[in-house]
């Protein structure tokens, strides 16, 4: 009877330790090498030489052996709604018979969940500006805890950085009268650098003083650009 | 009529009669009668057909007349003999008719110390007057007696009542028998008694006359005795003939007689043979007895055999039918039968015998008292043999010719005639047979060397004796294990001879080689080779079928050359003491598997493994091996093959380039097939370098 329950337990704390490294090996944002992508992007590879094609396979840890062989779009494309999380190995083979497959180029990919930002627009009097307090949804915590802020006036379509507005809640300094859209855009930083932004656009009424312009919030949207504040 | 007596025992040495050869008399008349005697010397003059006569005439007295019969040495009284009591001595007298009719009496006996001058001697009465009565008939009888005391001879008393006229009577003789060791006259009839029996003795009429020529002995039958037998139904006159000498138990008696021209059996006529006065065997009859004419005469010699002893017979003639006849008897003999031979043991007068054969003759009806002599021819005086049992030995092939004659010992001319006996002696046949060589376990034919036709040859399992085993030229012998010899003997069909001797015939049965298994591999594949062995040396190597393997006779390597089965034979030959053996060894030849490669596998530098594809599998090849011409290659051997790709390794680091191997497939059987193929190695591209365009950064 003992022995059966040591057996037991043996095996149990097996199966633990396999868990633990089969989750360690599992492929994070800040994995070395790692390619991260925004949730919905392509993964668009450059064409492959000619008279070859690329060979696409995929293996959530990192391998030597993937097996599972990933359908290209177009010869180079793998869609968005196949991208996940994982390891990616790119081969070519010549289109010739009895041609050899190449080595694989291992290409992790990290695709980074949306953030989902948003802010209560706080009308204020021009005298006395209010904070306009914003609030994050992010998938990627506990993974991810570091974001990054920036607050924006949109006039049109033409978006102004608020200089210094990079924290979640934003006062605005100098406000003007009238209605003002102000923009939320919150990204992801990893490993100092800022990812897969999204953007929340409130118009905020600031009233008493006429000589303040009111600002019409708008909503960043499109594929993760680079840009500039 | 003949009465019993002690006489007759059977001698072979002669008993002759030694006869009473002094008389005397003495007369005693009474009253007005006389009494006479005449011819006295007759009663002792050794002729028993001459009598002394006695008569008495009475008129007015009882007379009677006594006459002694002295036996003497010399004839005289001086030379009268004493015999001892118990001593036979038989006296013959002869009683008319008349005799009867007077009622005479006579009396006998014997006496001692006869005076011749008073005429007075002891006298010891045997037999009184009453006796008379029952003699039953008239005529001659003889009357034994024994004396009970010592006596010098017989006295005969006769005697007439007071008032009788011409009262006689006739005294032949008394006599005794003693041994003579001289040959006699055996078969002859020394003397005849005759008379009438029946009712009416006192008137009857037969009578017969001239008895002694019955045993005359006349060679022309010219004379003869008759007996006629009268007016009287109810008498029978009868004639008995003594003979010399006793018979000896089938001697025969033959009759020489006529009685106007033919007799009848069932008419009176009886011939009836005595001891004595006993009846000896049957009277003759319609069974036993033997009648022929005498040619040219009306004779009639009637004979038969009687099986016991005799010395005398009895014709007796009388009866209704044969009233006033007459019946001549012309000779009345005994009669020494003939031999009747035996040739070894078979009553034959001629056989064939064979010439080893030793060829007895001997007699069938032998006789006491008997010599029997063998003679070479019918005439010749000397015998070759003389005795019962002829042992000729083997004589030579040849034709053979014996006489034999029975003689009746110590007597002169009791020689029977002389009986012929033919032998052809014939050859035997031969026979011989040739050895012959077998082998256990078999059966054998055997015959016989030059059969001829008209021999029967009978195999048997022994020199002499033994089970007859078959009859034939040829003899097929059961199955044989070990050395036999049979004998066969050689029958003449025809003459029943038989070869001297059994010509044996040995068969040396050698026994089976002894071979054991064939060992070996029982399945080869084509093109291959193996070497068959057999523990046992001295054999040779045979295939059956030398277009599916074909062997060395010698070493017993077979080579397969076609697929099929052979049987290979391993025959160890006859030799002089054993027989060829063989075993036999099946082997089959298998074809080698075979298959169809597919196109020249080619893998990229780095792999590892990879597998030759192939198609159209034959004769079941069931595992790979492959071996390789490049090192650091690994070697497969005896995988099971799987269905269309054969897999193997490959080194990682192999060169790229063509590498070759052989494949070697085997099947069940055994047979394995080599298949050389290449496969090539190609180089394998660097892993690509490309930079992924990254859009999730800002």
């Amino acid at each position: 009877m003992n022995s059966t329950i040591k057996k037991s337990l043996f095996v149990i704390a097996l199966l633990l330790i396999c868990n633990f490294l089969r989750v360690s090996a599992q492929i994070t944002p800040t994995t070395t090498g790692v390619n991260l992508f925004c949730k919905g992007s392509d993964l668009i590879l450059p064409a492959p030489p000619a008279g070859s094609n690329w060979i696409v396979r995929f293996s959530a840890a990192s391998t030597t052996t993937p097996s599972a062989v990933v359908t290209l779009v177009g010869g180079n494309k793998i869609a968005a709604a196949d991208l996940q999380n994982g390891y990616y190995y790119l081969s070519s083979k010549a289109t010739t018979a009895g041609s050899c497959e190449s080595d694989m180029q291992e290409i992790p990919v990290y695709v980074l969940k949306p953030l989902v930002p948003d802010f209560a627009a706080a009308n204020f009097c021009v005298e006395t500006p209010i904070a306009q307090v914003g609030s994050i949804t992010n998938p990627e915590d506990p993974t991810i805890t570091i974001l990054a802020y920036q607050w924006y006036t949109v006039i049109g379509s033409t978006e102004t950085a608020i200089a210094g507005a990079t924290q979640k809640d934003y006062t605005p300094a100098s406000p003007t009268v009238g209605i003002t859209k102000y923009r939320l855009k919150v990204g992801y930083v990893i490993n100092g650098n800022k990812y897969c932004a999204q953007t929340v656009d409130h118009d905020v009424t600031v009233t008493a003083k006429p000589s303040k312009p009111t600002i019409t919030p708008a909503q960043i949207s499109g594929t993760a650009s680079a840009v500039t504040f | 009529m003949v009465l019993s007596g002690p006489l007759y025992a059977q001698l072979c040495t002669n008993q002759s009669r030694v006869y009473a050869s002094f008389q005397d008399s003495q007369s005693a008349p009474a009253g007005l009668g006389s009494v006479s005697i005449s011819n006295n010397a007759k009663s002792v003059d050794m002729d028993p057909s001459t009598a002394s006569t006695l008569s008495i005439t009475n008129v007015l007295g009882a007379s009677s007349i006594t006459q002694y019969l002295e036996f003497s040495t010399d004839g005289t009284h001086n030379g009268k003999r004493l015999l001892p009591a118990t001593t036979p001595v038989i006296i013959k007298v002869s009683i008319p008719s008349s005799f009867l009719a007077v009622a005479a009496t006579i009396e006998i006996g014997t006496f001692v110390d006869l005076n011749t001058a008073t005429k007075v001697a002891t006298r010891t009465s045997l037999y009184s007057a009453s006796t008379i009565g029952l003699l039953n008939g008239a005529g001659a009888i003889e009357i034994p007696l024994t004396p009970t005391q010592a006596y010098n001879g017989v006295y005969v008393k006769f005697s007439a009542p007071v008032i009788s006229v011409g009262a006689s009577a006739e005294i032949y003789g008394a006599y005794i028998l003693e041994s003579n060791p001289s040959d006699i006259e055996c078969d002859k009839g020394i003397d005849v008694l005759t008379g009438v029996n029946g009712a009416g003795l006192l008137n009857a009429t037969a009578s017969v006359s001239n008895p002694y020529a019955a045993i005359d002995a006349d060679p022309a039958y010219t004379t003869y005795a008759t007996i006629n037998t009268g007016l009287q139904a109810a008498n029978e006159a009868y004639l008995t003939a003594i003979f010399a000498k006793e018979s000896q138990p089938l001697d025969s008696i033959k009759v020489v007689y006529d009685g106007g021209g033919g007799l009848s059996l069932f008419s009176g006529f009886t011939i009836q043979p005595y001891l004595g006065d006993a009846i000896a065997g049957g009277a003759f009859n319609n069974g036993n007895v033997t009648i022929k004419g005498i040619p040219n005469t009306t004779k009639f010699e009637v004979s038969f055999p009687v099986s016991t002893v005799f010395d005398r017979v009895k014709i007796s003639w009388g009866g209704l039918l044969a009233i006033g006849t007459e019946l001549h008897i012309y000779n009345v003999t005994k009669v020494i039968p003939k031999p009747i031979p035996l040739i070894d043991g078979q009553q034959l007068y001629n056989a064939n015998v064979c010439s080893d054969h030793a060829t007895t003759l001997s007699i069938s009806n032998l006789q006491d008292c008997t010599t029997y002599k063998w003679y070479a021819d019918k005439t010749t005086t000397t015998p070759l043999f003389t005795g019962n049992t002829y042992n000729l030995g083997i004589l030579p092939v040849g034709d053979y010719v014996y006489y034999v004659e029975s003689r009746r010992n110590n007597c002169i001319s009791s020689i029977s005639e002389r009986v012929k006996v033919t032998l052809k002696v014939n050859p035997l046949p031969t026979v011989s047979a040739t050895n012959v060589i077998s082998c256990s376990g078999s059966a054998v034919n055997l015959s016989v060397d030059n059969p001829l036709a008209g021999i029967t040859y009978n195999w048997y399992d022994a020199a002499t004796g033994g089970n007859l085993k078959y009859t034939g030229n040829n003899y097929t012998t059961p199955v044989l294990t070990a050395n036999a010899t049979y004998y066969i003997e050689a029958v003449n069909q025809t003459t029943g001879c038989v070869s001297a001797n059994r010509a044996a015939l040995a068969i040396q049965v050698k026994p089976i080689a002894v071979i054991g298994s064939t060992n070996g591999i029982n399945k080869i594949c084509i093109g291959s080779a193996t070497t068959l062995s057999n523990l046992n040396a001295g054999g040779s190597w045979l295939s059956a079928n030398p277009l599916i393997a074909t062997v060395n006779a010698n070493t017993g390597e077979v080579t397969g050359l076609a697929a099929g089965s052979t049987v290979i034979r391993y025959t160890i030959p006859d030799g002089p003491a054993i027989c060829s053996n063989f075993t036999d060894f099946n082997l089959t030849v298998a074809s080698p598997p075979n298959l169809t490669l597919g196109p020249v596998p080619e893998i990229c530098s780095g792999f590892t493994s990879s597998s030759l594809s192939y198609s159209n599998p034959v004769n079941s090849p069931v595992t790979y091996s492959i071996s390789w011409g490049t090192a650091g290659f690994t070697s497969i051997n005896n995988q099971a093959l799987p269905l269309g790709n054969i897999p193997f390794t490959v080194p990682f680091d192999a060169a790229t380039g063509t590498h070759s191997g052989i494949l070697t497939i085997k099947n069940a059987d055994g047979c394995s097939t080599q298949l050389n193929f290449t496969i090539k190695i190609n180089p394998k591209p660097p892993a690509p370098h490309v930079l992924v365009p990254i859009t999730s950064q800002y």
